[in-house]
């Protein structure tokens, strides 16, 4: 008698000490389900924030009719107040789902330039919609090349991702011409011994889900005197080539 | 003259001080083998190149990553604000520029560094904490990055 009631209080001391494991088991893989959750939730939240965005969108740029470079917002750069500041800083945005570069925004000085005489490195890099066409005499022509977003004379950055997308060779050509003009502005102030910064940001603007850009809009502003201001969009085209924006696929057409 | 091991074996196993001996000696050799295994991995890892989509996938994964870990260290700024080394200026005799860089707000932000205000011998890769504007080496947060950031290139070679 003595020895059941022992068994039974054993049994129940068993039951207590089992209820309480599993509570305590089930308390903390709660509290790990709920903060897993909320982490989740900060990543996703987090991941569709930038700050960078620009207002121009894909229907506010008229389709191509012959100029290479039109003139966006009477070439007033969209910069608000917030942005205007001489530290020196080069933002990159993060690579879509598809994989394709997004904006890129800096304020360009000398110290964010390449050292005199540096020759850039080679590219390895396939951007999104690199379909390479070559052409001409022995195929010496090219249709693609790797554009940086922030050119490598104003920001010193070569390989990056993220800076880096599928452009023709006539779009990559107008493009140069603008980054000279912040390049040259930076270099005329630095030789009046004056550390001046240009904001400067390309957009690169696609059409749904197309592998390859219509084109890029390019803003800059100098910050410290007037000087430089513009705002442009250059359209991914080539002369003589039909592309396929949806894969980056191309043809001669003669 | 019969041994019987097996009789042995058992003796000795009974006891408390030989049997914690083989239990902590099977523990080092456990943690021993696993730290070589993971090193030749680790090695082998860096050589092993990723397929464009692997190379993706790595790409957004280190990217949430390194957002996630700069969100966490950003919100308490008691032990200075904190970088990640990124780029060195290539042939820069003049300026001996580095690059540091954070990642916040889906954005990869970065910043110019002297190599006057960064800690001696500074590699790429080295995570910094800014304090009264010099650079402050931190190491264990270096080594916190880099293995997770090996961890997420290795899961996605395992997955082959």
């Amino acid at each position: 008698m003595k020895n059941n009631k022992r068994n039974i209080k054993t049994k129940n001391n068993l039951n207590q000490f089992i209820i309480a494991v599993t509570i305590i088991i089930l308390s903390i893989l709660i509290g790990y389900i709920t903060k897993e959750n909320e982490l989740s939730e900060d990543v996703s939240n987090y991941n569709t924030k930038t700050n960078i965005i620009n207002d121009t969108n894909i229907n506010d740029i008229p389709e191509y009719s012959g100029e290479i470079v039109i003139t966006i917002n009477n070439d007033i750069p969209y910069f608000e107040e917030k942005d205007i500041s001489n530290e020196d800083f080069e933002y990159y945005s993060n690579l879509d789902e598809l994989g394709r570069a997004g904006v890129a925004f800096a304020n360009i000085c000398k110290y964010t330039m390449p050292p005199k005489d540096t020759k850039r490195g080679s590219l390895s890099y396939k951007p999104t919609g690199w379909e390479q066409y070559l052409y001409g005499e022995n195929k010496s022509k090219h249709l693609y090349e790797r554009c940086h977003l922030i050119a490598w004379q104003l920001g010193n950055e070569n390989n990056n991702k993220r800076n880096l997308l599928t452009g023709t060779s006539q779009m990559n050509s107008a493009m140069i011409e603008y980054e000279n003009i912040v390049a040259n502005w930076i270099k005329l102030k630095n030789k009046e011994n004056k550390d001046y910064h240009v904001l400067y940001r390309v957009t690169p603007i696609y059409k749904g889900e197309n592998k390859l850009a219509t084109g890029i809009e390019i803003e800059a502003k100098s910050v410290e005197e007037e000087g430089v201001s513009f705002n442009k969009f250059i359209y991914n085209i080539q002369d003589n080539f039909e592309i396929d924006y949806g894969t980056g696929k191309a043809k001669l057409i003669e | 003259m019969e041994l019987d091991i097996n009789k042995v074996i058992d003796k000795i196993t009974q006891n408390d001080f030989i049997d914690n001996f083989i239990k902590e000696l099977s523990i080092t050799l456990e943690k021993y083998t696993n730290k070589n295994v993971s090193k030749v991995e680790g090695e082998n890892m860096n050589e092993i190149e990723l397929t464009t989509e692997e190379e993706l996938e790595f790409d957004r994964k280190e990217f949430d990553f390194l957002q996630n870990y700069f969100k966490r260290e950003l919100s308490d700024l008691d032990k200075g604000e904190t970088y990640i080394v990124t780029d060195k200026f290539e042939n820069d005799n003049e300026y001996h520029r580095y690059k540091v860089t954070q990642y916040k707000d889906n954005l990869e932000c970065k910043y110019i560094a002297f190599e006057k205000d960064l800690p001696q011998n500074v590699q790429l890769r080295d995570i910094v904490r800014k304090i009264d504007g010099k650079y402050i080496y931190d190491g264990l947060a270096t080594e916190y990055v880099k293995d997770s950031i090996n961890k997420i290139k290795q899961d996605i070679i395992n997955k082959r």
